[in-house]
This record gives C-alpha cells, sequence and structure tokens, in this order.
C-alpha cells in the first residue's frame, strides 16, 4: 500500500519536551500501517477496509464473491471438455494445440491424422502414402495433466474464494459483537478529539482562513477560542471525511490480533449469556407474582394502558394550557428566565422558508436533534470543593453545572451552528 | 440472424464431417500404441512436429471465429448472471442491515413539520402552539404503531419535554421523562427486547433521561436508588465486553481479601492515576488519547457512564453518606483511565477525588472531636478506657490517612502540570477548560489542607495562587471560596501575630 519505515519506537516515551529538531525528524517518520483485520478478506492484502466500514466490506465481498464464482464457471466449462474445438477452452496457449490440421475424436479422445511419409522411421522404406491414426503423443498426455491441474487450480481457487467471502457475510451478519468493529469505532471516536486538540493548538492561519459571523457576516478574530474551537472542529470533521480515512480508518491504528478477537468474543459470550440468564430469572420472577397477585390484565394491556395513561395525560395538558393562556403574563416571566438557563436553542428556519411544507425533516432533525441537545445539556462538570469551618465540622460544597465543552461531545455543540 | 444461421450450419458441417472420419477410420488402439512405444524422445519429436502446428491456423481460417464467438457471448452472460446474483445477494444483506430504522408515516412527518414551524423563529417561538402540534405528531405515530423505542418516536417525546420545559410546565416533563426512562429500563431488562448490537445505543439514551430527569428531580433518596439500578445495568454492559473489567473485579477481591486476612496497612494500595503512564501526549505535549488502548468496552455511552457516576457521588454527599462517594469515586478514576477518558476528565477526577478525601479526615475529626467531648462528659463515670483509646487511636490513623491521601491526589495533579511545560505555561490555551481547573481545585485544597494543619503563610500563598487561576478560566466558583478562605486564613494569621505580641 505504501512504502512503511518502522515508528522512531518512543511512542510511549515520558519525555514530553521535545526539542525542535526532534519534532521535525518525528515529523519525517512515517507511521507503520496495519492491515486491517478482517476473516474473509485476506487476500486483498492491503486493500482490506476498516471493520467497521460496512459499505467497503460488501464491495469487496461482492467483487470476490464474483471472481469465485468466475472461477467455478471456468471448472464447469472445464469439466465440459472435450469440445469439438479445442478452442473452446478459450485461453491461448491452447489454440496452437487445437490448431492441428487433422484432429477427430476417436473414443472421445482427440486424435490425430498423419501422413505416413511424415513419420521418418516408417516410411524409410515405403514410397506408400497414406493416413495414419495416432494420437498425438507428446500433446495429449501433457495436456490432459494440464486440464486436471487446471481444473484443481480452478476449483481451489473458486470455492476458496466463495468459502472466505462467506466466512466474512457471517462475520457481517451473524455477529452481534464483534470487536473489532467496536474496536474501530472508539478508534475513530478517538482520533477525531486528537485531531481536534492538535488543530487547536495549530491555530488558524489568518492568511488561509477567515472567518465571519453566522449572523451579520463581521469578521471575527482568529484568536478567540469559541472560533478557534469551531475551525479545528470542522478541520477535524474533514479528515474525518477523507475518503482514505474514511475507507481505511486512522491510518496509525494497530487493531487487536485474532487471538485477542477470539478471547474477546468468547468472553462475551459467556458473560452476556450469565447476564441473560439472571434477566431472564428477574423476568419470570417477576411474571410469577404477577400471577399470583391475580392481575393478569395489568402485563397483558400494558400498551393500552399505557396509551390512555398518555390521553389523559394530554387532556391533562390541554387544560394547563388552557391556563397558561388565559392567566397571561403574570407566568410568562419565569418561563424565560428558565429557558434562558437551558442550553437549547430556538429553532430558526433558513429564510426561503414560507410554511411547514418547506421544511426539510431530516436537515432539521439533524441540526436540532433533540438526543443531541439532551446529551448537552446532560454533559455535567461536577466538582467538589471543600472548605475549612471555624468550627471544625466542615459541609460539602458541590457544585455542578453544566459545562459548555470539555468533551468531544459537548464540542459538537459548535458543529450544529 | 443470417451471419448466425451461416455459422451454424456451418458447424454443423463440421460435426457431420468428423463423425463422417471416425467411421472411415476405426482404428486398433493397440496400433497407436504401438506407435507410441517406438517414436523418438518426445522432445525430438516435438520439435519436428512443432513446425506445422502454427500454420495451421492460416489453412483454416474460418475455425476460431466459428466456435468461440457464442461461446464468448455465453461466457459473458453467465458472468453477467453471477456478478448480478452476487450483488444482489450483497444487497440484500446490506439492505437487511439497515433495515431497522423505521420510518415515519407520512401524516406524522406532516404534523411534525408543522410543529417545528410553530416552534422557529418564523412564529415567533410559539412553544405552546408546537407542543399541541407534537403530542399530535406522537397520536399520529401511535395510530401507526410506531417502535416506541424508535429514534422518531423518542425524539417527539423529547421534543414534548423540552416544550413543556420551556413552558415552565416542570411536573409534566418530569413525567414524560420518567415514562421514557421506564421504558429504556425495561427494554434493557427483558431480554431480546432490544437488539445486542443496539444495547450500547440503548443504555447512553437510558443514562441521558436518567441525568436529565435527576436535574429536575430533587428527592435525592429516589435519586439516588435509580442511578443505582441504571449504572448497575451499565456496568453489566460494560463488563460483558471488557475483560479487563473483569480482571479488575477480581483484583479488588483479592485484594480486599488480604487486607482482612493480614490485617496490614493499607496505605500501599492507594495510587494516584494522573500520570505519564496513563496520560498519553502528542509529539507537541498536549494532551491526548491513546489509540492503542483498547477502551471500546465502553463505548459508546461512556461520557454519560461517569456523568452519572459522579451524580451518585454528589447524591451520596448530600445524604451524609462521604464513605460511599469516596469508595464511588476512588473506583470512578480508576475507570476513567481504562475507559481512555478525555485528560482533563481524569484530572479533575483525581483532584475531586482529593476534595472528597479531605471531606472523610474533616468528618474523621468531628467524630473524634464528639469522642473527646463524650470523655470530658462522661469522665466522672466509669468509661472503659481500653476501648476509648483503641477507638480514638482508630479514628486518627484514619483521619491521617485521609489527609496524607488528599494531599497525594491534589499533589499528583499539580506536579503532572509541573512536569508538563505545555500545561505548566500555556494552562489557558487548553482546549479542555477542566484541565486549568483541576489545577486551580488541586492548588486551593492544597492550601485548605495547609490552613488545617496551621501552615498559614503557604495557604496563603497557595490560596492566592488558586485565586489568580480561577480568575483566568472563570471558575466562578473555587474564586469565591477561595477569597473565603483566604480571608479567614488572613484573619487567623493575624490572630496569631497578635497572639505572639
Amino acid at each position: 500500500m505504501a512504502v512503511f519505515t518502522p515508528p522512531s519506537g518512543n511512542s510511549n516515551s515520558t519525555d514530553h519536551t521535545h526539542t525542535q529538531d526532534d519534532h521535525d525528524k518525528d515529523d519525517n517518520d512515517i507511521k507503520k500501517f496495519y492491515i486491517r483485520p478482517s476473516l474473509g478478506l485476506k487476500l486483498w492484502g492491503p486493500l482490506v477496509p476498516a471493520p467497521d466500514n460496512l459499505p467497503g466490506l460488501y464491495t469487496l465481498i461482492t467483487i470476490q464473491s464474483a471472481v469465485g464464482f468466475f472461477a467455478l464457471w471456468r471448472l464447469r466449462r472445464l469439466y465440459k471438455l472435450p469440445p469439438p474445438r479445442r478452442i473452446a477452452t478459450g485461453t491461448h496457449s491452447d489454440l496452437s494445440f487445437g490448431e492441428l490440421p487433422s484432429e477427430m475424436i476417436v473414443n472421445g479422445k482427440t486424435k490425430i491424422k498423419k501422413d505416413i511419409a511424415d513419420f521418418p522411421t516408417l516410411n524409410r522404406f515405403s514410397t506408400t502414402h497414406g493416413d495414419i491414426v495416432l494420437a498425438p503423443p507428446p500433446i495429449i498426455p501433457r495436456q490432459s495433466r494440464f486440464v486436471s491441474v487446471r481444473k484443481l487450480l480452478w476449483g481451489l481457487f473458486g470455492s476458496l474464494l466463495l468459502s472466505q467471502s462467506l466466512l466474512e457475510l457471517t462475520r457481517l451478519n451473524f455477529l452481534k459483537y464483534d470487536p473489532w468493529c467496536d474496536e474501530m469505532k472508539s478508534v475513530r471516536d478517538k482520533k477525531f478529539f486528537n485531531n481536534i486538540v492538535k488543530y487547536y493548538h495549530e491555530g488558524i492561519d489568518p492568511t488561509k482562513i477567515k472567518v465571519k459571523d453566522a449572523m451579520n457576516g463581521t469578521p471575527l478574530s482568529t484568536n478567540i477560542p469559541e472560533v478557534k474551537q469551531s475551525v479545528a472542529l470542522a478541520r477535524a470533521q474533514v479528515e474525518a471525511q477523507n475518503p482514505i480515512i474514511k475507507w481505511f480508518g486512522p491510518l496509525e491504528y494497530k487493531p487487536m490480533s485474532f487471538n485477542e478477537y477470539l478471547n474477546r468474543m468468547e468472553f462475551h459470550l459467556d458473560m452476556f449469556e450469565f447476564f441473560q440468564n439472571k434477566r431472564n430469572i428477574r423476568e419470570n420472577s417477576i411474571e410469577l407474582i404477577n400471577s399470583i397477585s391475580h392481575n393478569p390484565q395489568s402485563s397483558s394491556t400494558g400498551l393500552e394502558g399505557l396509551s390512555e395513561s398518555k390521553k389523559l395525560h394530554l387532556q391533562n395538558v390541554e387544560k394547563r394550557l388552557h391556563f397558561l393562556a388565559s392567566s397571561g403574563d403574570s407566568i410568562s416571566a419565569p418561563v424565560k428566565k428558565r429557558s434562558s438557563t437551558t442550553l437549547s436553542r430556538g429553532v430558526i428556519l433558513p429564510h426561503d422558508t414560507k410554511g411547514p411544507q418547506d421544511i426539510d425533516l431530516d436537515t432539521i432533525r439533524s441540526l436540532y436533534d433533540p438526543w443531541m441537545t439532551l446529551a448537552l445539556e446532560t454533559s455535567l462538570s461536577i466538582k467538589f470543593i471543600p472548605t475549612t469551618m471555624p468550627s471544625h465540622t466542615k459541609t460539602p460544597t458541590s457544585t455542578d453545572q453544566p459545562l459548555p465543552g470539555p468533551t468531544p461531545k459537548a464540542l459538537t455543540n459548535e458543529k450544529t451552528h | 440472424m443470417l451471419l448466425q444461421g451461416m455459422r451454424l450450419s456451418q458447424r454443423l458441417h463440421k460435426r457431420h464431417l468428423f463423425a463422417s472420419k471416425i467411421l472411415t477410420w476405426t482404428t486398433n488402439p493397440a496400433h497407436i500404441r504401438h506407435l507410441h512405444d517406438i517414436r523418438p524422445p518426445a522432445s525430438n519429436f516435438n520439435t519436428q512436429e512443432s513446425a506445422p502446428i502454427p500454420e495451421s491456423p492460416a489453412n483454416s481460417p474460418t475455425r476460431p471465429q466459428m466456435a468461440p464467438k457464442p461461446n464468448l457471448k455465453k461466457k459473458n452472460r453467465s458472468l453477467m448472471y453471477s456478478i448480478i446474483g452476487v450483488s444482489i445477494v450483497g444487497l440484500y444483506f446490506w439492505f437487511k442491515s439497515n433495515s431497522r430504522k423505521q420510518k415515519l408515516p407520512l401524516s406524522a412527518q406532516k404534523v411534525w413539520k408543522e410543529a417545528i414551524w410553530q416552534e422557529s423563529d418564523k412564529m415567533d417561538f410559539n412553544y405552546k402552539e408546537a407542543l399541541r402540534r407534537y403530542i399530535e405528531a406522537l397520536d399520529e405515530c401511535d395510530r401507526s404503531h410506531v417502535d416506541l423505542l424508535s429514534d422518531d418516536y423518542t425524539r417527539i417525546e423529547l421534543k414534548i419535554a423540552e416544550m413543556y420545559e420551556k413552558l415552565n410546565m416542570l411536573e409534566e416533563a418530569q413525567n414524560l421523562y420518567q415514562e421514557l426512562l421506564s421504558r429504556f429500563f425495561e427494554a434493557l431488562n427483558v431480554p431480546g427486547k432490544v437488539d445486542e448490537s443496539e444495547r450500547g445505543e440503548v443504555l447512553r439514551k437510558d443514562l441521558r433521561i436518567l441525568i436529565k430527569s435527576l436535574e429536575i428531580n430533587k428527592d435525592i433518596e429516589s435519586g439516588k436508588r435509580k442511578l443505582l439500578q441504571h449504572l448497575l445495568l451499565a456496568q453489566e454492559e460494560i463488563l460483558s465486553k471488557s475483560p479487563e473489567l473483569k480482571e479488575f473485579f477480581e483484583n479488588r477481591k483479592k485484594k480486599l481479601s488480604m487486607v482482612k486476612d493480614i490485617n496490614r496497612d493499607p496505605n500501599d494500595d492507594f495510587k494516584t492515576f494522573v500520570s505519564e503512564e496513563n496520560i498519553k501526549f502528542d509529539e507537541q505535549g498536549y494532551m491526548i488519547l491513546d489509540l492503542e488502548k483498547n477502551s471500546s468496552a465502553w463505548e459508546p455511552f461512556k461520557e454519560e457512564f461517569f456523568t452519572a457516576r459522579d451524580l451518585y457521588t454528589a447524591y451520596c454527599l448530600s445524604s451524609k453518606d462521604i464513605a460511599a462517594a469516596l469508595s464511588c469515586k476512588i473506583t470512578s478514576v480508576e475507570w476513567m483511565v481504562m475507559a481512555d477518558m478525555p485528560p482533563g476528565q481524569i484530572l479533575l477526577s483525581q483532584a475531586n477525588l482529593g476534595s472528597l478525601f479531605y471531606l472523610q479526615a474533616e468528618k474523621l475529626e468531628a467524630d473524634l472531636n464528639q469522642l473527646e467531648q463524650k470523655k470530658s462528659k462522661e469522665s466522672n463515670q466509669e468509661l472503659d478506657m481500653g476501648t476509648y483509646i483503641k477507638a480514638v487511636r482508630f479514628v486518627r490513623k484514619n483521619r491521617d490517612l485521609c489527609l496524607e491521601r488528599a494531599q497525594k491526589c491534589y499533589d499528583s495533579v499539580i506536579a503532572f502540570a509541573k512536569r508538563n511545560r505545555k500545561i505548566r505555561f500555556h494552562v489557558k490555551d487548553q482546549l479542555d477548560p477542566s484541565i486549568a481547573q483541576s489545577i486551580a481545585l488541586s492548588t486551593y485544597g492544597m492550601g485548605v489542607l495547609s490552613l488545617h494543619e496551621g501552615v498559614l503563610a503557604k495557604a496563603e500563598k497557595l490560596f492566592k495562587d488558586s485565586i489568580t487561576m480561577a480568575k483566568e478560566t472563570e471558575f466562578n466558583e473555587l474564586l469565591a471560596e477561595a477569597e473565603k478562605e483566604l480571608e479567614k486564613t488572613t484573619v487567623l494569621k493575624a490572630a496569631k501575630k497578635e497572639g505572639l505580641n
């Protein structure tokens, strides 16, 4: 795939105070590229995509299976031999054999008719000419061996490819837990975080990037931390979208070995079964209690009950809303106060939206995803600040407050602006 | 057509010809074999015979075209079929893996759009009307039996809760969150309800709703109970994927039994986690995450998990159960390292742990005071001096241990920051404010410890340092506390001076 030189070897060195020279040297070193793991795509070598790159994996499986089918089809053709003309086998090497002037089939075997005079040993004392039939000796035994070798090769090749494809398909479809895939996902996230850190500290080159306020278009200084954050985030996103990175994942990622993969899978299967059994027992005991208490309705009509309670609840809501509308201004004050403390922003639609029918639901849903809003609201940073008390009986002070941006998740806030 | 017909007839003719030749030349196989036997060495024969071979195509120029063309076509066709077949199978699997994403019914989509329209700036953020529309959309979904756990269904519900909050109907919002929470919790607990590969995502949502509902909820005991339930569920999920965590539990069990057996000094066990061993740096000396560390078992809900754990710690503190808070936090810090959390979070956690140790020491000291008071009260009566001395000694030892550990925690953060130039000199530049905050908090904590010991000059200096740091990072809560503590220190210092004079 690329020319690789071993890494500098001190990746986990404790010396972080590199000199400038050291740093330059490190940059020149190309990191080692590890072939991405797979069960059935090993033949692709370094082209194997990242384990979480499903489109890539399926593409390779499709190509591989197609080639496998082609090989088996070739095998089938070879079994149909001998054809009327050996040209039918199609390869050029055969053409020279197949083009002998007189060729025929005897007992299913190809024979060659020759003039006796052509044989130096036979026409020594004869002037007669006549045809003699003989098997083309140097050709046929060798060719039949060749054909069987080819049959073997095509057969092996085809079945190998198909079985490998099947193996990989099985992995992708029937494994609920794939350690490689999970690992890759987490590595991508980490790399994204690292890139944000990197680009943030690299800063913005004002000659290359100009930052403008989205609302009124006034240019902003590139030294404001928020601007730097947003630009770093955007750059990290661009890098994550890079086709090579998308295909292979972060290039320096080193996948776990097959052994570890198996170990983890085995461990997971054991543990999962254990917990599932535990949950089953819990579930059964709950059902038992329900049946004892002669209340079968509660479990069977749970959903209906839920919808009914929801209806009741909604009626209440209508009442409340009515009340809100009638009471007017007295309520609106705390409303404002409340909304100013929450992180969620009001929906701002594009200027050209004329009515609800113009709204692109998918875009709005991704821009103002309630789950994302919830994630931002629940990203808390909790600090415990101790104090000394004169009376020697001290009480703790704990503050929990929303933190605007320490984590990669919270940083995604910027993305949606 | 004509061409094909001609080819076919040629082919038939040729077949016929072959057949007639076979009829004419009924041969004796033995004869052939004999000929083989007497022939000269094969190589020689080959060279002699090779001459006419290249000529042969020239003799029959029509032949190569005759046979292969239909074959080629056939070949192409079957190749095409096989490719199509394979792609269909591939596409089938591809769609199957994507098919779980359910589409909303059109009617619900329409109402949803109306709701967004009402909620937006175009309608001046008409939340009341938007709420009505969202409820309507949910009804539409119910009518067409949309999966209650699907993304879109829960999105609409979250929107409704958000509208409630914006309209200051907190009770309704809380009820909705509770309903969502219990639905997720049930789905996670009933086997087979959530696909195994989606458990992580569902858990993540569950934890988010949990944290949100706890923010509104003020009942500490029920909050604690819920936190425990959900955290246990998340923990099981992690444990099912992480052999490392199992190892951790086994080690802890072993350690506990060892402590019980030998009754040795547990001091050796405690170690801090802020070190170069656990936190990776990039070439420029900034803290980054370690790609080589496998922390996938904690994904994708690790952020929520640790926030929930921190909340649990805070709840324990609120109910004055410092010991539980402490043990929870000790484990949190260690797990954060295992989960490869952002370095700032680990630093902050370590500093928080120091605070908790200090609080525990304070509590033990209060216990000690109580014991002394009890003793002075009951001094004239019969007091079992043996048990009293034992108790005092035990509490004192524990208190000193806690103070020592608090110092260790704070010190590890400060020393770590000092060792690394980028943190030491560019604290303000760090992307993650929790890095600077943790250092400020640790400096402040050291000040509190010094004040506790009565080393006033040192305490004063540390408080002043922490005040500047807190100002730089806008860490207002700490700023207020540090100023108070600084005041206390100056008062004490003045009193001490007066006392000396």
